[in-house]
């Protein structure tokens, strides 16, 4: 590169350290509010966190802890929930077959149907649930 | 886990030493005050963070290299955002075109005394037309330029803080310094 670029380079650079040197107050003072926040923000999180390390850890592990077991008693209680809803529906339903037949509702034509004599003595042996 | 920066005197007077020209350089780029505040907020704060416990002397070199990237993604970030703005900034610059550098510079040179009013408002008239070219370069021109000749990086260092072969520094330096040097010449500069 020849001199004379150097030489432009040069004042150029000599005209922008100017123009940094000759900022408005109000944006070096908004510069500087932003150096000490910096600082203060970083001090501050770096002092507090090697306290904060252990307990942090701590709650952590019983929050990990504890939920997990949450987690696992809902679906415990899903379970047995489900269990017992399949149940009441199934007794519901033999309730709803058992009075259609003691009260005759049923056609004639059931009765000698081999299939319906067939699931009568297959169920016969159900009853109500033990309440 | 953050690091714990070693000394807070020690950074608090080396980022006082780059703040401002940190400042012009995110200016340069994103020609916002906002945010080329914040740019220089999240460098100052990414450095203190990461690199406040190492050696001062690495300090300059990760805080250009922070700052560049910082520069760079909030760039990316507003680039469609600042098309409007830019559109519109070209407007006023072609209004400034209207004015003739030469009646600077000579009134300059006829000028008693540095100090004196007149020779201020030139004074800061040419620094703006000289910051408005930079600001006008190419990003990884102006990025060159302003990391080898304004910080004074040597060619390696600015390679690294660019992410980029020496090669590529000296040739967007040189495209740099041409487009400058052309530019104030076209508006009759000479310096």
């Amino acid at each position: 590169m020849s001199e004379d670029f150097e030489l432009v380079n040069r004042k150029i650079c000599h005209i922008l350290d100017r123009g940094a040197n000759e900022l408005d107050a109000s944006v070096v003072a908004r510069l500087r509010l932003v150096r000490r926040t910096v600082l203060e923000r970083c001090f501050v999180t770096a002092s507090t966190s090697r306290l904060a390390i252990i307990d942090g850890s701590t709650v952590r592990t019983l929050f990990h802890h504890a939920r997990a077991t949450l987690m696992i008693v809902a679906l415990g209680l899903g379970a047995v929930g489900a269990y017992y809803w399949n149940g009441l529906e199934q007794a519901q339903e033999h309730v709803e077959i058992d009075s259609e037949i003691l009260a005759d509702e049923l056609p004639p034509s059931a009765y000698i149907d081999p299939g319906f004599q067939e699931w009568l003595d297959t169920t016969s042996h159900l009853s109500l649930p033990q309440n | 886990m953050k690091t714990i920066p070693a000394s807070g005197p020690e950074l608090s007077a080396f980022l006082a030493s780059v703040e401002r020209r940190a400042f012009k350089q995110a200016m340069f780029a994103v020609r916002n005050h906002e945010t080329a505040l914040d740019i220089v907020q999240d460098a100052m704060m990414k450095l203190v963070e990461k690199y406040g416990a190492h050696s001062s002397n690495e300090w300059p070199m990760l805080f250009q290299r922070i700052l560049q990237n910082t520069i760079r993604d909030s760039f990316r970030r507003s680039k469609i955002r600042t098309l409007w703005m830019t559109l519109f900034s070209s407007f006023v610059d072609s209004d400034d075109e209207d004015s003739d550098p030469l009646d600077i510079i000579s009134a300059g040179s006829e000028a008693p005394g540095f100090s004196s009013p007149q020779r201020q408002l030139e004074q800061s008239r040419l620094l703006s037309v000289i910051e408005t070219e930079i600001e006008k370069l190419p990003a990884r021109q102006r990025e060159a330029f302003v990391l080898r000749y304004w910080e004074e990086m040597g060619i390696s260092e600015t390679a690294s803080v660019m992410g980029c072969s020496e090669g590529s520094v000296k040739t967007h330096c040189s495209r740099a310094t041409h487009t400058l040097a052309a530019a104030l010449k076209a508006k009759g500069i000479t310096l």
